[in-house]
């Protein structure tokens, strides 16, 4: 792969990189210390990137951990609905962001990356390491726990 | 009820400042690097074969009664293998004492289950009383793909509306069974296929801990139908309802399970840990390990983003995972982390559970790897770990 080619399918995923992030990180400095350095590991990294049809997940895979190793050596996992930076969107759900932001995040990260990102669950598995049945019984463990923040049932 | 665009508008888009760090990180690498192909694995080859065997096997699978070794081994090349043995374990709805399940339009039972004193599988036939109603499971809508109804419609065109309109299945009800009120056990895996006569056949399965020569269960099991309202969007009608109770007992088959212990702990320096132990225990149905470790330098091994320790076989590629859905790292009981504490400092113990491809006989050595969590490829070191046999 090209840098060229790189640089057009991570600028074409620039808002999908952003919402991960924002799902795992409260701070918009740690944010763009991550995704800088996510983008550095996967372009140093590419080699061993089997297909290049799945750059787009694997760089999200990538920027999982980083934000996770991010939170590491802050020495604890700040919560991410404790510091709101930024407001929900206009006419976006609030209610729901927020509920989404107090799940723990092995539920809250499969939930964010099948509804918003619209991965598939097999997606989700090779990303998070974890067998397909897994990552499944989470979110349907985080629909049940939304469901009794919302007093709403969330759709499958 | 929440709908997934809910979900895709939840969060504001990227911020200038963002879009910005992304920009120049791409321009710098644009400008340090010339442009290298490289060319890749044939992984798309293999998912060609993959694909191409789902397809012919459609046939063949929708006359097919799903069983737990159906499930567990998928019937693909890439699925997790089990012993032959295997089939010794299975025991069916006849030798499973059951009461309960009858709903005003589906019948729920049990059709077969394996316990092999590690995992539980239980295979639940939902049946549905009217040829007219199509069952789905609680992860599908109907505006999914019609791969959603399971193995055997994979690569088929259209949706699971149009499936059913096709089909003359007037309606379209979501199965579900509700875990939180399944005592002893907890299934931590699902996975579903619709057969031909509509019987949706769901595989649950889940580590049973202490391996105890019997486990009651009591599982509640929800029906609820799919309606349209005026604009076409499909929801679910939460006032119609329907629940019903199954209770069961399942029994441990004897297995005569393998175990072995590793010898002594061996370092991954690099990984600042140590592993303390590893254990295999083998049944017809997986080898399940614990690998326990210590935390011997918390910079280094803060630095890898959550070790994840691996077997390799005599060509150094990873073990794939086994049958048993036991996953995942968790601290030792009685070492949990403290809600905003430090990460894990020296002295930490962890565990990580699995499970690896059912054994003729569990081996005498095994090559244990350390790499980081994301599995881009930072490796460790290996090392070769000497198992000794446990008596039961």
């Amino acid at each position: 792969m090209t840098s060229d080619e790189f640089a057009r399918r991570v600028t074409g995923m620039t808002q999908t990189l952003y919402r991960v992030s924002r799902t795992m990180l409260a701070s918009g400095a740690d944010r763009e210390d991550a995704v800088a350095e996510a983008i550095r590991r996967a372009w140093e990294k590419r080699g061993s990137l089997r297909d290049e049809r799945y750059v787009e997940t694997w760089v999200v895979r990538i920027l999982i951990n980083v934000c996770r190793n991010v939170s590491r050596r802050r020495g604890r996992e700040i919560p991410v609905e404790t510091l709101p930076e930024r407001p929900a969107p206009q006419g976006g759900d609030s209610d729901l962001r927020r509920a989404v932001l107090l799940l723990l995040e092995n539920l809250r990260l499969p939930i964010v990356l099948h509804y918003t990102e619209e991965y598939e669950v097999d997606e989700i598995a090779r990303m998070l390491r974890l067998p397909s049945g897994t990552v499944k019984t989470r979110m349907r463990k985080a629909r049940a726990l939304l469901k009794a923040m919302l007093s709403e049932e969330v759709e499958p | 009820m929440k709908a997934r665009t809910d979900f895709q508008n939840m969060f504001e888009p990227a911020d200038a400042g963002f879009e910005d760090v992304v920009q120049r990180t791409l321009w710098r690498i644009r400008r340090r690097e010339g442009s290298v192909v490289r060319k890749k694995l044939g992984i798309g080859l293999v998912f060609a074969v993959l694909l191409s065997l789902l397809l012919a096997s459609a046939a063949l699978a929708a006359a097919f009664r799903w069983g737990v070794l159906d499930f567990v081994t998928g019937r693909t090349a890439d699925d997790p293998r089990v012993l032959p043995e295997a089939t010794e374990l299975v025991q069916t709805a006849e030798a499973i004492p059951q009461t309960g399940g009858h709903l005003k339009d589906a019948d729920f039972s049990v059709r077969q289950a394996v316990y092999d004193g590690k995992q539980v599988y239980l295979v639940v036939a939902v049946k549905p009383r009217e040829g007219g109603t199509l069952l789905v499971d609680d992860w599908t809508i109907p505006t999914d793909s019609v791969a959603a109804l399971g193995p055997g419609y994979a690569g088929l065109p259209g949706s699971v509306e149009e499936y059913a309109r096709e089909n003359r299945k007037a309606r379209i009800l979501s199965v579900q069974i509700l875990d939180y009120v399944l005592n002893n056990w907890s299934p931590t895996s699902q996975q579903c296929a619709t057969e031909e006569d509509g019987t949706l056949a769901i595989m649950l399965s889940g580590a049973c801990e202490g391996s105890p020569p019997e486990i009651p269960l009591s599982m509640h099991c929800s029906l609820k139908p799919f309606i349209q309202d005026d604009q076409g969007e499909w929801r679910l009608d939460d006032d119609a309802e329907q629940i019903g109770l199954i209770e069961l007992t399942i029994k441990r088959m004897d297995t005569s399970a393998q175990t072995r212990r590793s010898a002594g702990p061996v370092e991954f320096s690099a990984a600042g840990v140590r592993v303390d132990a590893v254990t295999l225990t083998g049944t017809p149905m997986a080898v399940y390990y614990q690998i326990e470790y210590t935390v011997t330098d918390a910079e280094k091994y803060a630095a890898t983003g959550g070790v994840s320790l691996a077997f390799l076989d005599r060509s150094g590629n990873t073990l794939p995972f086994g049958a048993g859905e036991i996953g995942g790292f968790e601290p030792i009981e009685g070492m949990e982390y403290e809600e905003g504490g430090p990460g894990p400092t020296v002295g930490k113990r962890l565990s990580q559970k699995g499970s690896l491809n059912a054994m003729e006989a569990l081996p005498e050595t095994m090559t244990l790897a350390a790499y980081d969590a994301p599995g881009e490829g930072e490796f460790y070191g290996t090392s070769e770990i000497k198992m000794l046999p446990i008596q039961p």
